[in-house]
This record gives C-alpha cells, sequence and structure tokens, in this order.
C-alpha cells in the first residue's frame, strides 16, 4: 500500500529528470555537432580551441558546475524571473549540458568520420549512442537533490525521513537503485542490440 | 547537522555557526525565496532572525495554515538587536533614540509588544528589570550618557582578519586602482574562512586521491571475486557491481550514508571514508566487469596485466571519472573544498571570486589527473580506441 500510494508521486518526480535530460541532450546535440563539424572541418587554430573547449567540458565536474551555476543565477537575478524550482533546474541543466556537449560532440564526429568514408551504417550507431548519452543524463540529474530540484532522490529522501526506522530507509533507498540500475542495464541491453544489428548487417 | 540542508540568508554572520555545524547550506538572497524553497520542500529547515520567522511562519501574522506546517526548532547566537545612528548624530538623535529605548524597557513597553507578538521575552525581562529604576539612567553631571555597566558590549560578528589580510587588501586596492576592478577575496582575508579554505583543499585532494585508489582496489576486488570464487560468489560479486554502477552516484552515497550510520556515530572523517566507499564501488565496479568481460574475450589463462593493458582505456576514464565525483561527497558532509567555499559564500555573501576559485582548482586537479593516468596507460600499453564504460 505505501509502495502504492507513493508509485505515482514517484514517477511523477522522474518525469523532472526525464525533462531535463531531454534539455540537456537538445543543448548537448546542438552545441555538439556545431563542436563536431568544427572538429572534422577546419584545421589550425580554431579546431585546436574547440578540442581545448570540449576538453574543458570534459573535465568539468558536473557537480561543482552545478552550484557554479545556481549561484551565478542567483547573482543575475534569475530567480525572480524562473523561481526557485525552475533556477534549480536551469542549474542542473546548464551542468548536464556540459557532459552532453563533450558526450554529443564525440558521437557526431565518429558519424560525420564513418559518413566520410563511405561506412554510412556505422555512422547510425550514433542512434544508440545518443540514447545512452541521454538515460546517463537522466540518472546523473539526480544531483539536483543537492540544490533542492524536486526530482527522483529529492523525493526518494523526503520519504525516506518519513520512515520511522533506518532499516526501512535503507530499503527504500535499495529500492530506488535497483530501479535505475533496472533502467540502465535495459538501455544498455538495448544499445548493444542496436549496435549488434547496425554494424552485422 | 551533518545532512541537513538550511535555507539561509547569504551573508548572514549567523551562517558561520551553521558552517561549523557541518549543515548543508542553500543560499538566498531575497527572504521570499528562501521561504518559498522551504515550502517547496528544497530544504529541511531555514534559519534567520526570528522576527522574520516570526512574521512569516510561526508568529499570530503569519496565516493559521503556514503556522500548522512550520514550527520554531531551536534558536542560536542569541544577539540582541539594536539601532544605530551615523557618528556626527550620535549627540542628538542617538542620545534620543537611546532615551527612547531605555525608557520603553523601563516602562515594559517593549516587553508588552513582543508578549502580544508571541515573541521570546526573557532577554526583554532582564533589561526591564535594568531599566526600570534610575540607576541606569545618566547623573545630572553626565547627561548624554546612559550608565556603562548597563549596556552590553556590540558583539563581535565579523571573522577576525587572517595573517594574508594585509596583502589580500594591498591587492584588492590595486587591482582597483589600475583596472577599475572590484573583487573580494574572503577565503584568505578572514581567519575563520582561511582555515576553512586550506582545510577543504586539503580534504580535497585527500578525498580525489583515495576515491582513485579506492576505485582500482574495488575494480580489482570485483576481478578476483568473478574469476576465482565459486558460481554463488561470481554471481553475487557481478549483481552488486551492476548495481554500484548503474546506481545514481547521490543515492549510492546516501544508501552508503544510511549504513554507515547504521552502526557508527557519524563524523567527518567517517564522512569522507564513506564517500571514499562509495565512489570506489561506483567506479570500480565498471573496471572489475570490463576486467573480467576483457579476461573472456583474450585466451583462458591470459594474465591480470593482460587484461589491463586491454582495457586501460576504460580503467583510465573510471579513475578520471572517481576524480570528477569526488565533489559529490560534500551531500553527505565530506568537509571538502566546494562545501567549504559554499559556507565562506554563506556569511561572505561574496559568490562570484569564491566560486571561479572553485571551478579553477576542480579543473586543474581534474588535468592533473588526466594527464598522469595518461602517462601511466602509456607506460603500460598502447591505448587502443574501445568502449567507455564511465560516463
Amino acid at each position: 500500500m505505501f509502495v502504492l500510494d507513493n508509485l505515482w508521486l514517484f514517477l511523477s518526480a522522474f518525469t523532472i529528470n526525464l525533462r531535463v535530460g531531454v534539455i540537456a541532450l537538445l543543448i548537448g546535440l546542438l552545441g555538439g555537432f556545431v563542436a563536431a563539424l568544427l572538429r572534422f572541418r577546419s584545421v589550425g587554430p580554431t579546431t585546436r580551441l574547440t578540442e581545448f573547449f570540449i576538453g574543458l567540458l570534459r573535465a568539468f565536474p558536473v557537480y561543482v558546475l552545478m552550484f557554479v551555476a545556481i549561484n551565478l543565477l542567483a547573482s543575475s537575478g534569475a530567480f525572480d524571473t524562473l523561481g526557485t524550482q525552475y533556477a534549480a533546474e536551469a542549474a542542473v541543466i546548464i551542468a548536464q549540458s556540459a557532459f552532453t556537449i563533450s558526450a554529443c560532440s564525440d558521437a557526431s564526429l565518429s558519424f560525420l568520420q564513418y559518413n566520410a568514408v563511405g561506412k554510412h551504417r556505422q555512422a547510425w550507431l550514433v542512434v544508440p549512442n545518443l540514447l545512452q548519452i541521454y538515460v546517463v543524463c537522466v540518472m546523473s540529474s539526480s544531483v539536483g537533490a543537492a540544490i533542492g530540484l524536486q526530482e527522483v532522490a529529492t523525493f526518494t529522501l523526503n520519504l525516506a525521513e518519513t520512515l520511522p526506522s533506518l532499516n526501512e530507509r535503507i530499503l527504500l533507498v535499495f529500492m530506488v537503485i535497483l530501479f535505475c540500475a533496472v533502467m540502465m542495464g535495459l538501455t544498455r541491453l538495448g544499445v548493444e542490440y542496436a549496435k549488434h544489428r547496425i554494424t552485422k548487417v | 547537522m551533518a545532512f541537513v540542508s538550511i535555507c539561509v540568508p547569504l551573508g548572514s554572520y549567523a551562517n558561520i555557526t551553521l558552517a561549523q555545524a557541518g549543515a548543508r547550506m542553500l543560499m538566498f538572497d531575497s527572504t521570499q525565496r528562501m521561504f518559498d524553497a522551504l515550502r517547496f520542500g528544497a530544504c529541511d529547515l531555514v534559519a534567520h532572525d526570528r522576527s522574520l520567522i516570526l512574521g512569516e511562519l510561526t508568529g499570530p501574522l503569519a496565516s493559521n495554515d503556514v503556522r500548522e506546517l512550520y514550527e520554531e526548532k531551536f534558536s542560536f547566537n542569541e544577539i540582541a538587536w539594536g539601532m544605530a545612528v551615523r557618528h556626527k548624530d550620535n549627540d542628538t538623535l542617538g542620545w534620543a533614540l537611546a532615551l527612547i529605548t531605555a525608557s520603553a524597557h523601563g516602562k515594559g513597553r517593549i516587553i508588552e509588544l513582543a508578549q502580544r507578538y508571541g515573541v521570546n521575552s526573557g532577554f526583554l525581562a532582564q533589561q526591564q528589570q535594568a531599566w526600570k529604576t534610575t540607576a541606569c539612567l545618566p547623573p545630572a553631571t553626565h547627561f548624554n550618557s546612559l550608565m556603562p555597566a548597563c549596556l552590553i558590549d556590540p558583539p563581535q560578528i565579523s571573522d577576525t582578519p587572517s595573517v594574508l589580510a594585509p596583502a589580500v587588501e594591498k591587492l584588492q586596492a590595486w587591482l582597483q586602482q589600475h583596472f577599475g576592478i572590484e573583487i573580494r577575496l574572503p577565503m584568505f582575508s578572514g581567519e575563520v574562512s582561511l582555515s576553512s579554505f586550506r582545510r577543504g583543499i586539503i580534504v580535497s585532494i585527500i578525498l580525489v586521491t583515495s576515491s582513485i585508489i579506492a576505485t582500482i582496489l574495488f575494480g580489482l576486488l570485483f576481478y578476483r571475486l568473478q574469476i576465482v570464487g565459486s558460481t554463488t560468489v561470481r554471481w553475487l560479486s557481478r549483481l552488486i557491481g551492476t548495481l554500484c554502477s548503474d546506481a545514481p552516484i547521490l543515492l549510492l552515497l546516501v544508501l552508503a550514508y544510511l549504513i554507515t550510520a547504521s552502526f557508527t556515530a557519524y563524523n567527518e572523517t567517517i564522512a569522507v571514508l564513506t564517500a571514499v566507499m562509495a565512489i570506489g564501488l561506483y567506479n570500480g565496479a565498471p573496471i572489475g566487469l570490463t576486467l573480467v568481460n576483457t579476461r573472456a574475450s583474450l585466451a583462458n589463462q591470459s594474465t591480470l596485466r593482460e587484461s589491463v593493458s586491454v582495457s586501460i582505456v576504460q580503467i583510465r576514464a573510471c579513475v578520471i571519472n572517481a576524480a570528477k565525483c569526488s565533489p559529490v561527497g560534500s551531500f553527505i558532509g565530506a568537509p571538502e573544498l566546494l562545501s567549504v567555499l559554499t559556507d565562506i559564500t554563506s556569511f561572505t555573501g561574496e559568490r562570484l571570486v569564491t566560486f571561479t576559485i572553485l571551478s579553477l582548482f576542480y579543473i586543474l586537479v581534474i588535468q592533473i589527473i588526466i594527464v598522469i593516468s595518461g602517462w601511466v596507460a602509456n607506460r603500460l600499453q598502447q591505448i587502443s580506441p574501445q568502449r567507455d564504460v564511465c560516463a
């Protein structure tokens, strides 16, 4: 009964993770594809500058970037425009975008390179790779709990606080971890299957 | 206070106390947004001057619905409020306000208002006792001063200057004079801030180093369990490894925190160790699984060294990711640099320089890890392109 009572709320909180993932992926696709084009076509300083920028994004810890973003948003008065909840969501999206831009840039670069040598089928490996980037992004958006984003980790922690015993709290967190692991596992299987199908034909 | 999230006003001196207690603070430069965050559940507690708490949440001016939802849990840093005037107005307006306040205390006007609006009146009762007689009022020969023995010394609420404070002030003045840049460096200029900053850097370096070591050790442990153990051990270790590598790092940390808290008293050292274990499991599990898969793809008699050589790209990615994950330790109370600088920001109000320094520190640390791990990888084996398992 406890599970059923909270399942809908849990899934509702999970939609925030999904939304953050979608927006961060779209930003990543846009920024990553442009970066991949620059890395693929240009030579000289532009390529080196893009490589440096992508390397910087890849090295920037998402968790730290999220705190930098939330503080910069607060300093710029974005809280007044967006409100507390959306400002936190924006900070997580900005932080996740560092990951998605660098990952999508690598995936897009592979896509362009395969296409350039006529391996069009292998080029479409970009699709399962993007799916994997999306799922990783959704799962890691749980760091938003640290700045108050009302997503699945925050929901779990708030729910855990209502439970009387430590064992029940441990069980709850474990169940959510199991849910996330199943999601990741299914995605990985799907991605492997898609890659296998693409490269086999 | 570890693991408790508190919404606080940016720049409040009282945040020093919360920072020293290890609370996780969310800062707001507007009180309305702070109370909104409390209502949205972004924080467990809100810390502010009692007058505002009474007005917004717990006092008679707050709505019934709000009063039912919130209550005052505890108070700290009890400091009396006062009024201030410019030095040149000291003998005129200042003196008038002093007499009015002393009279209002003595006649019980202030305590009457406090009781009407539900303000804690213990301090005001003491003040009424002090000012209701003429003993504290000025003698006829010293018209413009109250009796010093009856006055309370102003509390020292700011951070004491550090040994670097003079140099920092010179630097700030030089930047202002030559470039028109106005910056503040509170992490260097205050004694508490400087001490916290130094400790944050040391803890961060320890956390990063320990997380990398734990990642490699857990990787080897998962590998050994899956090649030498019984079938049950192999499957169990694979299941645990998959769970650890696919779990959101934040929830894995919380799980580690809950398990740790169930059998030991929680403190900062335990928080760091717990974070190291969780980060090590999260990043070590994929290393173990990769080594096992690599071993399976090679001849059965392949050595660990051969498997490591073939899987070095994935292992390196996991090691780098372990370093990138280390700031997450602050979520369960590990006092690393992110946590410390957030605390410093909370009571100094300076954000821009503070978070720039934080970013530079972590970018530098991660770049060093990338260079060192690249050097080690090159020493072991020529890097071959393979699938990344650590995102």
